[in-house]
């Protein structure tokens, strides 16, 4: 079923009917086996889990074809401490979690859930050793540790714009910037110098900024926000 | 907040979600990420999440990593979701960086191909006995869209696809109003240029 036309596409021509009917296919498509959803989402478990414990993400033991953004990623995650998470599933984590790539084997083909906004609940956990962040966390390589400092230094200043301290948000935000310069969470270091700018009344300088950070990151998904921060009077 | 039941789409609406609320001072990072139910989200979002990267180009053997990316990006943003908006352009958005990055990444383009037999039962829980002609329109839609560069696929796949408006699909992908729509006519003609390509391959006739 076609939702109906923008206002604005009215001018575009109709596909020819024999493409339409290609794309029609394709938007039918149907989902991947609901094994492959559930081991996709086993790998997401530990980012997910990350508010168990600080730390924990890195634990994880991420595929190597994605390498360090997920773990960068799972990091941020981990470092904002999201506490909450336990909350995330209504009920805690399971204790334990298995290693990714041997919960693929496990994992069950579950049958679809009741109602596609009622997941089914999570597989239990059947993991023979249990995580433990501390001697995870020294075995990483340094680099992973870089990450982790930076995603820290990070969240600092996150919390400080939070707390209505966009002065301190900046000084540590200049930390980072000194500390990794060409860090790998740079998109989102800059993104909340702007924010922090524009809370501070510093708005020539939040403009200018948001403006070279659009040049360097022009997809960027924080753009939006950012175009909202600046718009409105900052909180 | 508790329950399973948080992620709600509303089709009419958009297909925005429905039920994450956010208290009206604002809730803190944390706060607002234990409202979510991002599993939830998950298991609605996977099926688009998963055909989204597929159509950008990510191959069968790629696809379960750029997934599991952008999943991760999504509960790292979540709070920073507004549920007022609808989900899927911002999953697209999302989809779409990661893909971009991907490409980047990547050092050769892996062509789209006829998928074996293994391959098939993972990409689709329709099973082999599903209708050949959707199977096989399916497949040259994705082998036709290589026709295109990343940035034209997006805009061709986000409108004739996702049936998204040429405002939100620049929106999106943070391009100018009429660069969307002449990436849009472009797209077109090299899609359909392809699909007569493969076609006439597919029946012998040779191709120009």
């Amino acid at each position: 079923v076609r939702r109906a036309p923008h206002p604005t596409d009215e001018a575009i021509e109709p596909l020819l009917p024999e493409l339409a009917a290609l794309l029609a296919a394709e938007r039918r498509a149907p989902p991947p086996p609901a094994a492959r959803r559930a081991r996709i989402f086993a790998r997401l478990q530990p980012l997910v889990g990350a508010g168990a414990g600080a730390g924990a993400a890195i634990g994880a033991a991420p595929p190597a074809a994605m390498g360090s953004k997920i773990l960068a990623a799972a990091l941020v995650a981990g470092a904002i401490g999201v506490g909450g998470a336990i909350g995330l599933f209504g009920r805690p984590p399971p204790p334990t979690a298995a290693p990714a790539a041997t919960t693929t084997e496990r994992e069950r083909p579950a049958a679809a859930p009741t109602s596609p906004f009622t997941p089914p609940p999570a597989e239990p956990a059947q993991a023979s050793r249990r995580r433990r962040p501390t001697t995870t966390a020294t075995r990483a390589a340094p680099d992973l540790v870089g990450l982790r400092a930076e995603a820290a230094i990070l969240e600092r200043a996150r919390g400080a714009l939070a707390a209505g301290d966009p002065s301190a948000a900046l000084a540590t935000l200049a930390d980072a910037e000194r500390a990794f310069p060409r860090g790998f969470l740079r998109e989102e270091r800059e993104a909340l110098s702007i924010r922090a700018l524009a809370a501070a009344g510093q708005r020539a300088a939040a403009r200018t900024r948001a403006a070279a950070f659009a040049r360097e990151f022009p997809a960027s998904i924080q753009a939006a926000a950012l175009a909202d921060a600046l718009r409105d009077d900052v909180r | 907040m508790g329950g399973s039941a948080l992620f709600q789409t509303d089709r009419a609406r958009g297909g925005q979600f429905v039920g994450m609320s956010r208290g009206a001072g604002g809730l803190n990072v944390a706060d607002a990420r234990a409202e979510v139910d991002f599993r939830a989200l998950y298991e609605q979002q996977f099926r688009y999440v998963f055909r989204t990267l597929r159509r950008l180009g990510a191959a069968p053997a790629e696809a379960d990593d750029l997934v599991q990316e952008v999943f991760t990006v999504v509960f790292q943003r979540l709070a920073d979701y507004d549920r007022n908006r609808p989900i899927e352009p911002w999953l697209f958005g999302i989809a779409f960086r990661v893909a971009s990055m991907h490409r980047r990444r990547r050092s050769r383009r892996v062509p789209e191909v006829a998928l074996g037999a293994r391959e098939l039962a993972d990409e689709d829980a329709a099973g082999p006995e599903a209708s050949l002609g959707d199977r096989r329109a399916r497949e040259l839609v994705l082998r036709a869209l290589d026709a295109l560069s990343l940035d034209q696929r997006a805009v061709f796949v986000m409108h004739e696809i996702d049936e998204q408006p040429i405002p939100v699909v620049a929106e999106t992908l943070a391009i100018p109003l009429n660069t969307a729509y002449s990436r849009l006519r472009a797209a077109r003609a090299g899609f359909a240029a392809r699909v007569r390509r493969l076609e006439g391959r597919h029946a012998g006739e040779g191709t120009s």
